[in-house]
C-alpha cells in the first residue's frame, strides 16, 4: 500500500482526541456528574437513542470491518452474512439476561455484584478476573489494530499510534464516565456509518455490478482462479456456516462477561428502553455492517482477482486496499478514520466497563469503611487510568505478533464463565462450587482439546465449543443432583453503598 | 446460486437496512441531542 503523509495521520489522530476529550469536557460541564451512579451508568435515565449508537458502535470492532471483509475474501458472499449472524447471537442471550438481573437485583451496578450476591465472594473473584482480563484483552486488540493502521497508511511509528489511541480513550472515559463515553460514542456512530453509506456507492459506482458479478463466477466456476471457491456465490455455503458458529462461539464471552453491555444497559429507564436500544442497536444498526464490508470490501476484491501475492500480502488488508484503489490517498485516511473510530468506541465502551468494575467491586474490597461517594469515584478514575496506561504498554510490545492465537485462546478463556453466569441469574440449584468447578472444567477441556488435537484445521474449533458447551454439562449434571435453591427474592433489598436511581419498573 | 439481480438485491438490501438503523437512531439521537444542548441544566438526562 502507498504511504500517506505522516502529518495528515497525526492530524487525524490527534484532532478527533481532541475533539473526543472536549465533548467529554463538555458533558461534564453541562451534565456535571453528582455520585457514583450518575458516573458509571449516567443516573439510569439515558435514551433509548443514545444506548443503541452506543451498543451498535461497541460492538463494531477493528475485526468487524477488516475480518468480515476477509471473510468476504475467503466465503464469497457468504462470509458476510455468516459474520453478521453468529456475533449477533450472543446479544439475544445477553438481553434476557440483563433484563432478568435487573429485575430481581434492581440496585446492581456491575454483573460481579450479582456473582457476589449469588455465589459468594471467592466466586466473584473469579469472575471479576474474568471481567478484568476480557476487557483487558479487548482494549489491546483495539489499540494493536490502530497502531497497525497508523504505521501501515502514515508510517507513523506503531507504539506511538498504539500507546496515544488508548489512552486517548482512557482520558475521556476517566473525565466524564459513561455519559462521556455515550456521548462520544453518538458522533462516532454518525461518523462509521457515514462513511460506510458513502463509500460503498462508490464502490459500486466504480466498478459496477456487471464487474463483480461476472469476476464472482470466475471465482464459482474457474478453477484456474487464484481465489477459486465454488461456493463463492452461495449464500448456503457449508463452510461460511461454520464459520458463523466459531463467531458466535468466540463471541459469546466477549458480550457476556464485559461490564461496559451491563453498564449501556443499566443506564437506560426501563427495560422496555433497554429492549429497544439492544435491538435496533445490533439487529437494525450493527447486523448489515459486517455484511456491507464484506460485500462491498471482500467480494469487490474476489471479483478484481485480488489474492495474497497478489495485489495483497494478507486477506486482511483487502479493506484498505480496495478503498485505497477506489478513492486513492483520501481512501487510505477514510480507512484510518474508520479503524481509528472503531477502536475509539470499543475501547471507550470496555473501560467506562472496567471503571465501573473499579469503583464498585474493587473499591468495596480493598476499603471497608464507609467514604464519600467523591473518593469512591477518584479510586475509580485512578485504577482506570492505571489500568489505560498497562493497557497501552503491552499493545506497544506486540508490534509484528500475530493475534489469531490470542484471539483464539480467548475464546476458550472467555467462553468457560458463560454457562455458570447464565444459570446463576436463571435457576436457583447451582451452587458456587458447581459454578466454580464448571469453569475450570470448561477451560481444561477446551485447552486440552487444542493442545492435543493435531489437526490445526479444528482444534481451535473444538476448544471453542467444548469450552463454551462443558460447563453447560457441568451445572445441568451437578445442579440435578444437589438439593441447593437459592433464594432470589433476598437480591431485591441489595444495597450497594452509593445511591442509586432505580426506575419503576423495574423496581 | 445467486444470479445477478439477487446479487444486487443482497449488496443493495445490506445498504438500505443500514439506512434505515441509521435513521432509526439518527433522528431520536439529534432530538436529544438538541434538548440537552438547549436546556440550562437538565436532569432528567
Amino acid at each position: 500500500m502507498e504511504q500517506v503523509n505522516s502529518l495528515i495521520g497525526y492530524g487525524v489522530m490527534f484532532g478527533f482526541g481532541l475533539l473526543f476529550l472536549a465533548i467529554s469536557a463538555l458533558i461534564s460541564k453541562k451534565l456535571p456528574i453528582e455520585g457514583v451512579d450518575d458516573f458509571l451508568v449516567a443516573g439510569r435515565r439515558v435514551p433509548f437513542a443514545l444506548v443503541a449508537a452506543a451498543v451498535s458502535v461497541s460492538w463494531i470492532w477493528t475485526t468487524t470491518i477488516m475480518g468480515s471483509a476477509e471473510s468476504g475474501m475467503w466465503f464469497g458472499v457468504s462470509g458476510g452474512i455468516n459474520y453478521a449472524w453468529g456475533a449477533l447471537v450472543p446479544f439475544f442471550v445477553f438481553i434476557p439476561l440483563v433484563i432478568h438481573m435487573r429485575r430481581i437485583m434492581p440496585k446492581a451496578t456491575t454483573f460481579t455484584e450479582f456473582i457476589e450476591q449469588r455465589f459468594g465472594k471467592k466466586t466473584k473473584n473469579v469472575f471479576f478476573s474474568f471481567g478484568v482480563a476480557v476487557i483487558f484483552y479487548i482494549i489491546i486488540e483495539q489499540g494493536v489494530g490502530a497502531g497497525i493502521a497508523f504505521s501501515s497508511i502514515f508510517g507513523i511509528p506503531y507504539k506511538l499510534a498504539a500507546f496515544l489511541a488508548i489512552m486517548i480513550v482512557t482520558l475521556y472515559i476517566a473525565k466524564a464516565g459513561l455519559r462521556g463515553s455515550l456521548f462520544n460514542d453518538l458522533l462516532q456512530f454518525f461518523i462509521i456509518a457515514g462513511i460506510l453509506l458513502t463509500v460503498a456507492p462508490l464502490i459500486i459506482n466504480h466498478f459496477g455490478l456487471d464487474f463483480i458479478y461476472k469476476g464472482l463466477t470466475d471465482v464459482a466456476s474457474n478453477p484456474n482462479n487464484l481465489n477459486y471457491n465454488p461456493d463463492a456465490l452461495s449464500l448456503l455455503s457449508g463452510a461460511g456456516f461454520r464459520y458463523g458458529i466459531t463467531a458466535m462461539v468466540v463471541a459469546m464471552g466477549q458480550v457476556l462477561l464485559s461490564q461496559g453491555y451491563y453498564s449501556m444497559a443499566l443506564a437506560t429507564a426501563s427495560n422496555r428502553s433497554l429492549f429497544f436500544a439492544y435491538i435496533i442497536g445490533t439487529v437494525l444498526a450493527w447486523f448489515p455492517i459486517p455484511i456491507i464490508c464484506s460485500n462491498f470490501f471482500g467480494n469487490v476484491g474476489l471479483a478484481m482477482g485480488i489474492a495474497p501475492g497478489h495485489g495483497i500480502e494478507f486477506t486482511t488488508q483487502i479493506s484498505p486496499y480496495v478503498l485505497q484503489y477506489v478513492l486513492g490517498g483520501s481512501g487510505a485516511i477514510i480507512f484510518c478514520i474508520l479503524i481509528f473510530m472503531t477502536a475509539m468506541t470499543t475501547g471507550g465502551n470496555c473501560l467506562a466497563g472496567v471503571q465501573a468494575l473499579f469503583t464498585v467491586d474493587l473499591y468495596k474490597s480493598i476499603n471497608k469503611k464507609p467514604d464519600t461517594e467523591a473518593n469512591q469515584m477518584r479510586f475509580g478514575r485512578i485504577a482506570t487510568i492505571c489500568f489505560g496506561l498497562l493497557a497501552a504498554l503491552v499493545a506497544t510490545s506486540l508490534q509484528g505478533v500475530s493475534l489469531l492465537k490470542i484471539d483464539i485462546f480467548s475464546g476458550i478463556l472467555f467462553g468457560a464463565p458463560c454457562s455458570a453466569f447464565f444459570a446463576g441469574v436463571f435457576w436457583k440449584k447451582p451452587t458456587p462450587t458447581i459454578a466454580v468447578v464448571s469453569i475450570f472444567a470448561g477451560l481444561a477441556s477446551g485447552l486440552a482439546a487444542w493442545v492435543l488435537i493435531s489437526n490445526q484445521d479444528i482444534n481451535w474449533f473444538i476448544g471453542n465449543v467444548l469450552s463454551l458447551l462443558v460447563p453447560a454439562l457441568v451445572i445441568v449434571v451437578g445442579s440435578l443432583l444437589t438439593k441447593h435453591e437459592f433464594d432470589f427474592a433476598k437480591l431485591q433489598d441489595y444495597d450497594p453503598g452509593h445511591k442509586v436511581n432505580v426506575g419503576k419498573e423495574v423496581s | 446460486m445467486l444470479n445477478e439481480t439477487g446479487l444486487g438485491i443482497y449488496f443493495w438490501g445490506s445498504y438500505i437496512w443500514l439506512i434505515v438503523g441509521f435513521i432509526t437512531i439518527g433522528v431520536p439521537a439529534i432530538v436529544e441531542l438538541y434538548r440537552v444542548f438547549s436546556s440550562t441544566k437538565d436532569s432528567n438526562q
